[in-house]
């Protein structure tokens, strides 16, 4: 029988595909058991974030979650106010600079950041127990180098429409 | 101040990953357009890429793309109506067989383009043992999600 490992063969794209989707699963079915069924996609991180920076009762500077979250302000801005409307989130208007708002998660989100970690951490444990830690620095090296091709990809875009 | 990496802002390897996503598509896509492609449905570039490798039976191809028969039969109709594709049905044996047209193979070529382009440039980055622990890693992810979803639902993709 051969030693040699079957996603040698694999294309990448292929592995990427199949990969993808482990955790945002694991998270949705971890979110279903704590009744949480209804955080909208965009907003598991935000929550996850909210939970490690700020312990209650501390509230963050809203534009600090934004610009963490990778994503269009437009759409961030829709992420929070559906998370403020499904009691995830509390938002304010910060006390001394009224320009600014604030957000921090209420008990709801709280149940949800912690559902979401738990199953993060599961993943994470079955990972390292399955790869190595010098495999887990590649695929570490290997996440972030498809990241930086990503962003250059929507740099030229974002330059491409400046130009048209 | 010199701008964060991407490893120095993303510390988990969900992020990393959600970050990461779509990178293959937007080469393959961009490449699609320019060369006149850009009627090609998304799932479409990977069955041309089925085809072309003539590997794998109909039923094979529905569970590889992870979508519904029917899903399928539409997929299919889009592709023969802009020509990529050709359906042939026999009636001896009752079986569907499905051709690549000229447009198809040109597509396909063109995707395989994108998706190798990202490829090298991942090579350029990252060393042998970066690169083996990207694979490895990606790999043993796919089988945890197979263990939490049950039976498999997409297999290996054509390459």
């Amino acid at each position: 029988m051969s030693n040699h490992p079957w996603y040698e063969d694999v294309p990448l794209p292929s592995l990427m595909r199949e990969a993808r989707d482990v955790y945002s699963d694991a998270i949705r079915q971890a979110l279903a058991g704590a009744g949480c069924d209804d955080v909208p996609r965009t907003g598991v991180f935000m929550l996850a974030d909210l939970d490690r920076s700020s312990p209650r009762p501390g509230f963050s500077q809203q534009a600090d979650v934004v610009a963490a979250l990778g994503l269009s302000k437009q759409a961030a801005s829709q992420t929070i106010d559906t998370l403020v409307l499904r009691e995830y989130l509390e938002r304010r208007v910060d006390p001394e600079d009224r320009r600014r708002m604030e957000l921090r998660l209420t008990d709801r989100g709280r149940t949800a950041a912690s559902a979401v970690q738990g199953a993060i951490d599961a993943i994470e444990t079955a990972l390292a127990q399955l790869i190595t830690a010098d495999h887990l620095r590649g695929l570490r090296a290997g996440l972030a180098a498809f990241a930086e091709l990503r962003e250059r990809q929507q740099a030229d875009h974002a330059g491409d429409a400046r130009r048209s | 101040m010199p701008a964060r990496s991407i490893a120095d802002t993303y510390f988990s390897i969900p992020e990393l990953m959600r970050v990461a996503r779509g990178v293959y598509k937007r080469a393959v896509d961009e490449r699609l357009a320019a060369a006149g492609f850009e009627d090609l449905p998304t799932p479409g570039g990977y069955l041309l890429a089925y085809l072309a490798n003539d590997e794998d039976s109909i039923p094979d191809r529905i569970e590889g793309l992870g979508i519904k028969e029917r899903e399928f039969t539409q997929l299919v109709d889009v592709l023969v109506l802009r020509g990529f594709v050709t359906r042939t049905f026999r009636p001896e044996d009752g079986t569907v067989s499905l051709a690549l047209t000229d447009r198809g193979r040109a597509a396909n070529q063109v995707s395989g383009e994108g998706a190798g382009y990202v490829d090298r440039e991942l090579e350029r980055r990252l060393t042998e043992a970066e690169m083996a622990g990207l694979r490895r890693g990606l790999a043993v992810l796919g089988e945890i999600k197979q263990s939490l979803t049950g039976p498999v639902i997409r297999r290996g993709l054509p390459r």
